[in-house]
């Protein structure tokens, strides 16, 4: 397959190394103590600096350089510190109001571009997240509109976005004509709509107040944040959201992979054990070797699939197959990251702890490494070829919506 | 205040974050730099940055120029990404080996092609070789006024700038008429993050390459042959800590330690 990254891509790459050094790795001490510390400023800094625009058209607004990009972009964020992106949530923002159009893409449209306006997608509920027939939010149809109630959970970057995406219930099960998903809508809440509001925030390994709920209490949504139509099911912009969403935790991953690995090849020269380098013993060499190559295959698969995303093709299986392969890289490279730094490698001081904790957050991220086998043996079996998905994005899940940036 | 053509000298040097890299071979006496990364000297891009605040306010043009072998190009990509209009790389085997003047005389034989010029901006240095020579040596062959460790820039008028140079316990307020040349320190500004449309700038724009003959440069003037320095000897320095064991009980350890201390310099007393 003839792929290399452009020199577009290369430059993205080098203006997001420098943004991290300036902005992000000098202030690590800060951050080894208060995971918080940044998440005032960052999410404004980054996509007012306009880092999400990379995924979005040049006649939009946006750079149009493509998918790589934006993953090259958040594994140079996330090398910094192993979850400081907010690229995903602008990138998401677009999406939506693209899939959404009329008066929402009107009045959000111009934020998104210049960065002030951030989305987040909730669909998890205390039940589950992959059981989608069996969810208990609901939206009533009233003049002029919808009004929501229930509860949903585990949605990333809460705080930091102006409004988000949403599945609920807006039909019958029983009822032949809205049976199964197509007892489905997706609505656009904005924050601050009465009835809307943040609830319980949850720590996870590595993060405070990472994970949020939302919750739904007679929520009035007008009809023109309806998205796509009613009764049609789950609508194609989250299958295009998912394959991106992963892309996005792949970025995160080879971030993490490239941090941890950055950090024990450094270490391994400066470290001096029995009057010589650590690095020039071969039990270090043998782990640095490994570290190597499961960044240089993690990447590969990941640009791979995000090229193709690019050339406008669907990337589904290969996306699936990189987010496998990423989260078990990353998970590997922290380890031997840990075990290179001896009992530094675990202090809270030194960043293989930090890098070693937020690797498994990923695991479940987009999908369990079982869901992510799943869709890979669906993928290959259906097409029948090694190059799982070919068909155009617009033939395998978009319908008319913007194919390519 | 009117619109000034501005040229920024640029220099290509290592990476520093590469510079565990580095060697000297002893054969050309210079440094071994194949297969490390370059990029635009730092205080080079203080001086880009300088060039782009003064169009920003005054409007005008801002061009760099260069001098390398062609894959200097990638390094004044980067300048076409910071957002500068222009860029020249003057590259030629006849370039090759020089020292600071035979730098400063082929620059200035680009400037010249340039054509009307009315700020040279230049690094105070580079960051690899360090001299702080090619900035003079640019101004005085071309003929026009030089100040050097600018770390303040002013306009009196159209043609009168006012530039304030750091010296040792103080600084110097010194005003010059244009065209003249100015080398910048770190403090002159903060240089802004390579906007995320650089990537596109950077792509879109195409580096301009002069040859010697088409700068109509006497051959005699640079690269090695108008190079008239001499490296006798090149040599690495290895720095290694001094270990000593003071022995005794404390208070006398205590006192030998103060006594080395200040005799080495490091305490007064």
């Amino acid at each position: 397959m003839p792929f290399q990254l452009s020199p577009a891509e290369e430059i993205s790459r080098k203006i997001a190394q420098e943004y991290t050094e300036r902005e992000i790795i000098p202030r690590r001490r800060e951050l080894m103590t208060d995971d918080r510390a940044m998440w005032r400023e960052q999410p404004d800094k980054q996509t007012r600096f306009g880092f999400h625009r990379h995924i979005i058209p040049r006649k939009e607004g946006g750079t149009g350089i493509g998918f790589v990009a934006s993953c090259v972009v958040i594994e140079e964020l996330c090398a910094g510190w192993p979850d400081l992106q907010f690229v995903t949530y602008g990138e998401m923002a677009y999406y939506f109001v693209k899939a959404t159009g009329g008066e929402v893409e009107k009045k959000l449209f111009p934020g998104i571009i210049k960065g002030d306006i951030r989305a987040t997608v909730t669909t998890t509920e205390p039940s589950g997240g992959s059981d989608i027939i069996n969810f208990q939010t609901t939206a009533r149809k009233v003049d002029g509109g919808w009004v929501l109630n229930g509860r949903k959970c585990f949605a990333s970057e809460a705080e930091c976005c102006q409004f988000v995406m949403t599945l609920v219930k807006t039909g019958d099960p029983n009822d032949p004509a809205t049976r199964g998903n197509r007892a489905l809508s997706a609505f656009i809440v904005e924050m601050g709509m009465p009835g809307f509001r943040i609830g319980r925030l949850e720590n996870t390994l590595g993060r405070s107040q990472d994970l949020a709920e939302f919750i739904f209490d007679n929520c009035f949504v007008p009809d023109s944040h309806l998205v796509g139509q009613v009764g049609r099911g789950v609508p194609p912009v989250f299958q295009a959201v998912a394959d991106t969403g992963r892309m996005t935790i792949c970025g995160m991953l080879n971030g993490i992979t490239l941090g941890a690995y950055r950090c024990a090849v450094k270490y391994a020269k400066e470290r001096k054990a029995y009057g010589k380098s650590i690095s020039e013993l071969q039990a270090i060499q043998h782990r640095i070797a490994d570290m190597t190559i499961d960044l240089e295959a993690t990447r590969a698969l990941t640009y791979r699939a995000a090229w193709q995303r690019t050339q406008g093709r669907s990337c589904a299986g290969e996306m699936a197959v990189a987010k496998y392969f990423a989260t078990q890289a990353a998970l590997r490279t922290c380890l031997n990251s840990v075990n290179i730094h001896g009992a530094y490698g675990v202090l809270d001081d030194y960043m293989p702890h930090h890098f070693y904790k937020h690797a498994p957050l990923r695991i479940t991220a987009g999908g369990t490494d079982e869901i992510m086998k799943n869709m890979i043996a669906a993928a290959a079996l259906a097409d029948g070829n090694p190059d799982m998905s070919t068909k155009p994005m617009e033939e395998a899940y978009f319908g008319g919506w913007p194919a390519s940036a | 205040m009117r619109e000034l053509n501005i040229v920024v000298c640029i220099k290509p040097v290592p990476d520093s974050r590469y510079w565990d890299r580095l060697s000297l071979d002893p054969r050309t006496k210079t440094l071994r730099r194949e297969g490390i990364p370059t990029v635009i000297s730092p205080l080079d891009k203080n001086a880009i940055e300088e060039a782009l605040r003064i169009r920003e306010a005054h409007g005008g043009k801002v061009t760099v120029i260069s001098m390398g072998p062609p894959n200097t190009t990638e390094v004044l990509a980067m300048a076409y990404a910071l957002g500068v209009d222009d860029s020249v790389l003057l590259t030629d085997r006849a370039f090759a080996g020089a020292d600071t003047l035979a730098t400063a005389c082929g620059l200035v034989s680009g400037i010249r092609k340039l054509g009307k010029v009315d700020l040279v901006l230049l690094g105070d240095q580079s960051l690899d070789g360090s001299t702080g020579q090619v900035g003079p040596q640019v101004a005085e062959l071309l003929d026009i006024p030089s100040i050097t460790h600018v770390d303040k820039i002013d306009f009196v008028d159209d043609d009168t700038i006012r530039a304030r140079s750091r010296i040792e316990l103080g600084y110097m307020v010194i005003e010059a008429r244009l065209p003249c040349a100015l080398a910048v320190v770190k403090e002159i500004n903060q240089v802004r993050l390579t906007p995320v449309d650089g990537a596109l700038w950077a792509t879109e724009k195409t580096t301009k390459q002069w040859t010697a003959t088409e700068c109509a440069v006497d051959a005699n003037t640079i690269g090695s042959k108008g190079s008239p320095t001499y490296v006798p000897e090149v040599a690495n320095i290895q720095m290694q800590r001094k270990a000593e064991v003071l022995k005794g009980d404390p208070a006398t350890i205590a006192r030998q330690l103060i006594e080395k201390l200040k005799s080495a310099g490091v305490i007064e007393g």
